[in-house]
């Protein structure tokens, strides 16, 4: 097309016609496009593809290429290092950016614990994490979404996660304080009647003579002076903390009374709850 | 001749309402109501934490006492008393008959199991007004309406018997607006029903300058003359209107003419407050573009960006219930022929802004304020106590299609993405968007002109000859803490002005205390010496005791 | 029916605004695409005129008149008289005769004084309702447009054209929810049965008097979803699936042609581009010059190929300049002006390319219209051209594959709203079933409950 190639270019389109929509908004981007994405994303394959069908929530895909990458003889840790985690990194990069939103997390976790499941079985055990975390929903309370954004959050950041589920019993919740040693905990409730189960873990875990650095409890009716009032436990507000409050036990060893003065710098924002 | 009275009574969460009745003309004679439920708490979890710790028997106690109390209040021969109805949630009616409540306090199967809690029958029954302490003639029959399942009781039975949707052909929606919302879809009189936690924050609760609704408090707004228009509730609480106020700074436009001094806003008033803000875009979810990024309707009472969040999921959790009911049930919400709104806050609430703002499906075309239908049907009963056994076979018909909302993974999904909509600001389309990836109807358009039947002025209709009379009830807790140095922080905490303290001696009423749900008064203790539970150990007065004759 | 298989047009360079491969001719010295472009009017007539057919027949008359004379008055050497029916004039064919004969009379009267060319275009009003009972075909308001069509045929028109509405109830629904799937079926599939109906009627009428049979648009769809879409900051109704409709529009108003209408198609039709590269006719157009009637974001864009320059509608009322019909025919006028300039200079290509680049980035919608893009649309057409089903889907497709091309290329930008709704529409095309029945069969049962002015009867189907 002549015009397309002589006129065309030559067009400013500052002066002809500005789609405002787009100078507000930013141009759509494909996930795969943004840059922050390009640096996370491996060059090398089967990584990249896996990585790749994470980030696109792709389950079907992710399973594919990890079974692949096991069949050609690649370690499993590398598939999942190299591999799924990457792609979850770009994942909450994303999500950080305000491109990705919840549902987003939800679908690429499937995704990634599909495939890390295949890398597992392969394996002969779990993988190396960056720490064990227990979650719970408080005896005798029956909704879990609160926990399940957790525990997705959690593991999307690389920690493993074991999800007791909910109405649990304060005694299963110390067998398993007993058994993982956990580096983090945390509970919710959505009911003033069943946050009373908090206080009674504590007690537990003191006559038990165990203890965990910091027990994050959250949820629907739980109040802050009411988490304060008894030891081990710190206010968690929004599950998508989570993880910044598990990595200032990991890599900076803050102890309970720490992270609740040092709340909001912990997780990176300004919280209403904590000034 | 002597008249034979009838009493209805609605036991609900904000308060106890009773209308006297002539049983052979069903004429109203007279009602009286209360401001607020005689158990410490601001919501029905809190009552029911409450009586836990309290015991049940004393919890009951204190109720009674107060039923009583408003009885007497409706001023007629208690002698000729004959019937009694009373109706509301499975936790006030478990109070009321002081039957067995821990199973509505833990649902899970394991606590249950340890504490050796057998939930007990929650169908319908007559008993006898001595085994109730009701200071009536004795021989009385006391009337209690069946629950379905601890979570939708007798009030929703209410709504749904009153809408008259269970016998005609059609697709319904029939819902309560309430902490507890219970929804029910009803499809060619075949009900599928849940119970919404929506939360406190539709009530005004956990919204900072939230009361419940009283005079003084903010219940509606408008779009006026460069600002929002306010409405107030009086001294009888009948909404006038306010001044006009610039909500991006709280400047007053306008002075209205009789001014009544605002003190706070309720639940209505919250949910008119988010519909001007999404239209006018001051509120850009999650945040709000103000300079002091509140939306300030007069001095001192403003909504902050957590309480814009509170309501947000509060009305998130309506919509998720919606639509997981019409999932559930296999319809799409613009099928549905008409919403039926039932209780106090859905009788005084816009129906265009909840429309707005999805209180309701925005598909509503057709739109009932029905107004408070626990009392009209324990009126019903009064004059037809037949109606009990009707009553018992719905609900045994009702019991296979409600879908627990907690442990439903649709509502899961579709909650989440709520979340994702009022705590980051996901915009609705990509909404819209993942319902369809979930294999979900997406949300139907806006309805532009819904046909609204309010049928009556006020919530409850008929006032009867001798009018209304507002009782005051209340019962007086006390404890002495030793370690008390006066400095008067619990007294100071307290929100509702319940508790008084003088060397270490506290006096708390229990009809204004927000009980376990609150605990400022314990947990701002320097000393750590204001223990709540304390003053659980009531007066004599209170305890259980055969010996004492309550005597007409 | 003969259908398009190939197209008329080999290239897209060979189109170009005031030629077409089947010039039109009719009474009164007018041709169209014959190396000219001519202005248009239309009016509305004023509220209230409807109330009796004198009133009707005064207002019609005084339009005439005043177009007539403002165009003699500023030298115009053409114009077309379109007059869209207001439904009262559709009701009562007796009132289409009279106001059709009125207009006929002052043209050629304008005509024989000044050698004037003129054209008087007469759309009824499609009046049928679409509800289950009523029907589109049979029904009284059926029968009235046939005799509103033939009284206008038989008084003067020199023209006849109709914006037919088969299929609206389900493209409305589809549009309001972002339902893909939907809009094909209402546009593709409803919308190309029920213009066969309408058109093989209208050419018939047609044949028996000096009148030619027009053209008609898709304006009860696609121009729908174009102005549910609005402007660049309206989130409502995304403009990319509002192009991928459009795209739709001209498979199925080629089915007007195919029945026999030769042009000029009219003027709401903005797909006409697409159905002009398909089968050679004249089209009339309207942009910039129509923001008397409504907003759109291509308003230069459109002139590139068009024959007919139009101002779409506007209501009879005075302005500072003028009543209407002489303020917007001396609008149109000059811009027909212009183009005829540069037919007569040799340099009318430079200028519809001018006019296209002005808006071919502007949005989406104005994307797929540019006479090269519209020519591959067309193209996408013909290859499936014996199936209105396939050729609308295949339209649809083509028309997303051009905005995609476009944003790789970094020369149009889209928001993640235009994005992602065009990948989600593109992918439920494409999963679409190849077979038409087929494709049929889920629809009506997906949407015989939720539509309920659908009634397949309608379509005879």
């Amino acid at each position: 097309m002549s015009y397309n190639e002589e006129l065309e270019p030559k067009i400013d389109q500052d002066f002809v016609a500005v789609r405002y929509n787009v100078e507000l908004e930013g141009p759509a981007i494909t996930p795969e496009n943004d840059p922050d994405v390009q640096a996370i994303l491996p060059k090398d394959e089967p990584y990249r593809s896996i990585a790749r069908a994470v980030l696109r929530g792709d389950t079907e895909e992710s399973t594919i290429k990890v079974k692949e990458g096991l069949n050609s003889g690649i370690p499993p840790m590398d598939i999942i290092n190299n591999g799924l985690m990457k792609g979850m990194d770009a994942v909450n990069e994303l999500y950080t950016k305000g491109f990705y939103f919840l549902p987003d997390l939800m679908l690429s976790g499937d995704s990634m614990m599909e495939g890390l499941k295949e890398s597992e079985e392969a394996l002969g055990h779990k993988s190396e994490t960056k720490g064990t975390v227990v979650s719970f929903v408080a005896e005798g309370d029956p909704h879990d979404i609160g926990k399940n954004l957790v525990v997705m959050f959690l593991r999307a950041n690389g920690y493993n996660a074991i999800d007791l589920g909910r109405d649990v019993p304060n005694e299963d919740v110390v067998n398993a304080v007993r058994e993982y040693k956990p580096l983090f905990m945390t509970g919710t409730a959505l009911m003033t009647t069943t946050m009373t189960a908090f206080p009674k873990v504590v007690e537990e875990l003191e006559k038990n003579g165990l203890e965990v650095p910091a027990i994050g409890c959250g949820g629907g009716a739980v109040r802050k002076d009411f988490i304060e009032s008894f030891p081990m436990s710190v206010y968690g507000v929004k599950a998508y903390h989570t993880p910044k409050l598990a990595d200032s036990i990991l890599k900076d060893k803050k102890t309970w009374k720490e992270i609740r003065k040092k709340y909001s710098k912990i997780v990176g924002e300004f919280v209403p709850e904590y000034d | 001749m002597k008249t034979r009275y009838g009493i209805a009574l609605d036991i609900g969460t904000s308060g106890i309402r009773a209308q006297a009745l002539d049983i052979e003309n069903g004429k109203v004679i007279s009602t009286a109501i209360t401001l607020r439920h005689p158990l410490p708490g601001a919501n029905v979890v809190d009552h029911l934490h409450f009586a836990i710790k309290v015991g049940r028997d004393t919890a009951h106690n204190i109720l009674i006492d107060s039923v009583n109390k408003v009885i007497k209040s409706l001023n007629i021969d208690l002698k000729n008393v004959e019937r009694v109805a009373v109706c509301g949630n499975p936790i006030q009616l478990s109070l009321f008959h002081n039957i067995e409540i821990r199973d509505l306090a833990y649902w899970g199967p394991h606590a249950l199991e340890r504490l050796h809690v057998t939930p007990p029958s929650r169908n319908a029954i007559i008993v006898n007004a001595r085994e109730i302490w009701l200071k009536i003639n004795q021989e009385a029959e006391i009337y209690i309406p069946p629950a379905i399942k601890h979570e939708i009781g007798a009030d929703a039975l209410a709504m749904l018997f009153k809408s008259e949707v269970l016998e005609k052909k059609g697709i319904y929606l029939v819902s309560d607006f309430g902490t507890n919302a219970e929804i029910a879809l009803v499809i060619d009189g075949e009900v599928y029903s849940c119970s919404a936690a929506a939360g406190p924050a539709v009530e005004g609760q956990m919204i900072e300058k939230g009361r419940l609704a009283s005079p003084g408090t903010i219940c509606d707004l408008e779009i006026g003359d460069y600002g929002w228009k306010t409405r107030i509730l009086d001294e009888d609480l009948i909404a006038q209107e306010g001044d006009t106020v610039d909500p991006s700074g709280g400047k007053i436009i306008s002075s209205a003419e009789s001014s009544v001094n605002p003190i706070g806003i309720t639940g209505t008033g919250v949910i008119a407050a988010y519909s001007l803000g999404l239209d006018t875009g001051i509120i850009s979810l999650p945040k709000i573009k103000s300079p002091d990024n509140k939306i300030n309707l007069h001095k001192e009472i403003y909504l902050t960006e957590k309480d814009i969040e509170n309501i947000g999921k509060a009305l998130g959790a309506f919509r998720a219930a919606h639509l997981t009911l019409a999932e559930e049930s296999g319809v799409f919400l613009d099928e549905i022929d008409a919403t039926y709104m039932a209780g106090a806050s859905g009788f005084y609430v816009d129906p265009h802004k909840s429309l707005n703002v999805g209180q309701i499906p925005p598909s509503s075309r057709e739109i009932y304020q029905m107004g408070n239908t626990s009392l009209s049907m324990a009126k019903d009963i009064i004059l037809d106590p037949g109606l009990l056994e009707k009553l018992q076979e719905i609900a045994d018909g009702m019991r296979s299609k409600h879908i627990t909302l907690a442990t439903s993974p649709t509502f899961e999904k579709i909650y989440s993405l709520e979340l994702a909509m009022c705590e980051q600001g996901m915009p609705f389309w990509m909404y819209n968007d993942w319902l369809t990836k979930y294999g979900f109807q997406k949300i139907p358009p806006k309805v532009s002109n819904p046909v609204i039947h309010k049928i009556f002025e006020r919530d409850i209709p008929e006032l009867g000859e001798y009018g209304l009379k507002i009782t005051k009830i209340g019962s007086v807790l006390e404890a002495e803490f030793e370690g008390c140095t006066n400095c008067m922080t619990c007294a100071l905490n307290c929100p509702e002005n319940a508790l008084t303290i003088e060397n270490g001696l506290a006096t708390v009423r229990t009809d204004r205390c927000s009980g376990m749900g609150c605990l400022r008064c314990e947990l701002g203790c320097p000393q750590k010496a204001f223990k709540y539970e304390k003053l659980l150990t009531l007066k004599e007065k209170y305890e259980t005791s055969k010996k004492l004759k309550y005597a007409i | 029916m003969k259908r398009f298989t190939k197209m008329v047009y080999k290239k897209p360079e060979e189109m170009v605004f005031g030629r077409s491969k089947f010039p039109v001719s009719q009474r009164w010295n007018m041709q169209f695409g014959a190396g000219y472009v001519v202005p248009e009017v239309k009016v509305a007539p004023v509220e209230g005129s409807e109330g009796s057919k004198e009133k009707m027949v005064a207002e019609c008359r005084n339009i005439a008149q005043s177009a007539c004379e403002r165009a003699i008055a500023v030298g115009l050497p053409s114009f077309m008289l379109e007059q869209e029916h207001v439904s009262h004039q559709t009701n009562n064919p007796e009132w289409a005769a009279e106001t059709t004969r009125v207009q006929a009379e002052i043209l050629e009267k304008y005509y024989e004084e000044y050698g004037i060319r003129v054209s008087l275009r007469q759309t009824p009003a499609d009046i049928r309702i679409e509800e289950r009972g009523l029907g589109l075909r049979g029904s009284d308001y059926d029968n009235n447009i046939e005799e509103t069509m033939e009284a206008c045929a038989a008084n003067g028109a020199s023209d006849l054209c109709i914006e037919t509405m088969g299929g609206k109830a389900l493209s409305d629904y589809g549009i309001a929810r972002g339902d893909i799937r939907a809009i094909l079926f209402g546009i593709g599939v409803l919308g190309s049965i029920d213009m066969e109906y309408m058109w093989k009627r209208i050419v018939n009428i047609c044949k028996k008097y000096d009148c030619r049979p027009g053209g008609d648009t898709d304006c009860s769809q696609a121009n729908t979803a174009m102005f549910m879409a609005g402007g660049l900051l309206d989130k409502d109704v995304s403009h990319t699936v509002a192009a991928l409709a459009r795209g739709m529009g001209a498979a199925r108003s080629l089915v007007a042609v195919e029945c026999g209408a030769v042009g000029p198609l009219k003027d709401c039709g903005y797909e006409n581009p697409i159905v002009k590269s398909i089968s050679g006719v004249p089209i009339a157009m309207e942009g910039k010059n129509a923001v008397c009637a409504h907003s759109d974001l291509m308003g230069n864009l459109v002139c590139g190929v068009t024959d007919v320059w139009s101002n779409e509608s506007v209501y009879h009322r005075q302005e500072m300049g003028g009543t209407t019909p002489e303020v917007w025919l001396q609008a149109t006028g000059y811009e027909a002006a212009l183009m005829n300039t540069a037919l007569q200079t040799g340099q009318e290509e430079v200028l519809r390319d001018l006019y296209t680049l002005t808006d071919k980035y502007r949005d989406p919608q104005a994307l797929i219209l540019a006479y090269d893009n519209a020519h591959r649309i067309g193209k996408a057409i013909v290859k499936y051209g014996k199936d209105p089903y396939l050729r609308s889907r295949a339209a649809a497709l083509e028309a997303g594959k051009i905005i995609n091309e476009a944003v790789d290329a970094n020369k149009l930008y889209l928001t993640r709203f235009e994005r992602d709704s065009l990948d989600n529409t593109l992918k439920i095309l494409e999963d679409l079933p190849a077979d038409r029945d087929q494709f049929i069969d889920e629809c009506i049962r997906a949407y015989s409950r939720k539509v309920p002015d659908f009634n397949p009867k309608n379509y005879e189907l």
